[in-house]
């Protein structure tokens, strides 16, 4: 284990942690319009400075990404 | 080299697989996905052509997702709950997506093995839409407020093995299935198979013991579909490259992983790599 991961492994347990002491639970807003997902203003502010977009980063591809056929092909 | 990254017996069991996987060194990972996914299949299937596209892809076009910081970016992120909710969410309505683009290839394909490969393919997609719902269910429990949560029932199309696939209206992928598209889709999957290592730690991390029992159940069954779809298109790239002439193959999956890695790039955001 890095000192990275340790360092992870830390966080991650202080910050569930800390949700348990508090007795909070994390609650995340929002609609579905149009078949576009919305998340509330709120629950995206704390995020946004410090962490990658969810809507862009890390998300699941299962189908082709680029439907122009590639002149190699 | 791939050739140096071992292969596991397709007997192991799926929770053998992912710590097998998991404790690939990241430069490893790609290769590792892609062989680890062919010998899961009974019988193994060895796709030497396909094996060596990979490899001399990933050696000239090394993708960020096979790199120490991209796993490094998503355990910082995903040390914050809320972060992690919204990437469930996010990854619950792009596996409903993707569902669309394969039914609507599964459609138009004119090869009838490769249109039941490929409805196979949408129904675990539609299926899977659900699975990361029912994570985000057991992993954090009431975070999400009850009238947002049941709208999100809606990201999975529903598709069964009963129904005939039809093209759906406005999908760029209404069209009989190439090459092309299956090495995209096999990149692809090898990066949501990544994805899904990192997020299972991350996963085991959050959940409240109670529930982490169903919760690896069902990341078992992720893992095994993820990396069944990585070896069915394997397959059909083998198949499909007989027919091209020397380093035709290469070239092509070269040139889709540089693609890809820059699609990847972009979404990061290119200091993240500098």
């Amino acid at each position: 284990m890095t000192k990275h991961d340790h360092d992870f492994d830390e966080r991650a347990k202080r910050t569930v942690t800390k949700l348990e002491q508090d007795g909070q639970k994390v609650q995340v807003l929002g609609r579905i319009r149009d078949g576009r997902l919305e998340i509330d203003q709120s629950s995206l502010k704390e995020l946004a400075d410090k962490y990658p977009n969810t809507n862009m980063v890390f998300v699941a591809l299962n189908s082709p990404f680029d439907p122009v056929p590639c002149k190699d092909a | 080299m791939l050739t140096n990254v071992p292969s596991i017996s397709a007997a192991s069991s799926t929770r053998d697989v992912y710590v097998r996987l998991k404790d690939e060194p990241m430069a490893d990972q790609v290769g590792a996905v892609a062989r680890v996914a062919l010998s899961e299949r009974a019988p193994a299937d060895e796709c030497p052509a396909y094996l060596a596209a990979v490899e001399g892809a990933v050696a000239a076009e090394p993708p960020p997702f096979g790199m120490e910081v991209y796993r490094s970016v998503y355990r910082h992120a995903a040390a914050n709950p809320t972060w992690l909710i919204l990437s469930l969410v996010r990854n619950a309505q792009r596996e409903g997506q993707g569902a669309t683009d394969l039914w609507s290839l599964a459609a138009c394909a004119t090869d009838g093995h490769e249109q039941k490969l490929l409805k196979r393919h949408a129904v675990d997609e539609s299926r899977h839409a659900k699975v990361y719902l029912a994570l985000l269910d057991l992993s954090f429990p009431d975070a999400v407020d009850p009238i947002f949560r049941s709208e999100m029932n809606a990201f999975s199309p529903d598709y069964a093995l009963a129904r005939e696939p039809r093209p759906v209206a406005g999908s760029l992928y209404a069209k009989p299935p190439t090459l092309d598209d299956f090495v995209q889709m096999n990149i692809a999957e090898i990066r949501t198979t990544i994805h899904h290592l990192m997020q299972r730690a991350a996963l085991e991390t959050h959940c409240p013991a109670a529930n982490l029992p169903r919760a690896i159940k069902l990341l078992n069954a992720l893992l095994r579909d993820e990396l069944s779809h990585v070896a069915y298109t394997a397959v059909l790239i083998e198949r499909k490259a007989a027919a091209l002439g020397p380093g035709e193959l290469s070239r092509l999956y070269s040139r889709r992983l540089r693609d890809f890695n820059r699609i990847t790039t972009e979404e990061m955001g290119k200091s993240t790599y500098d």
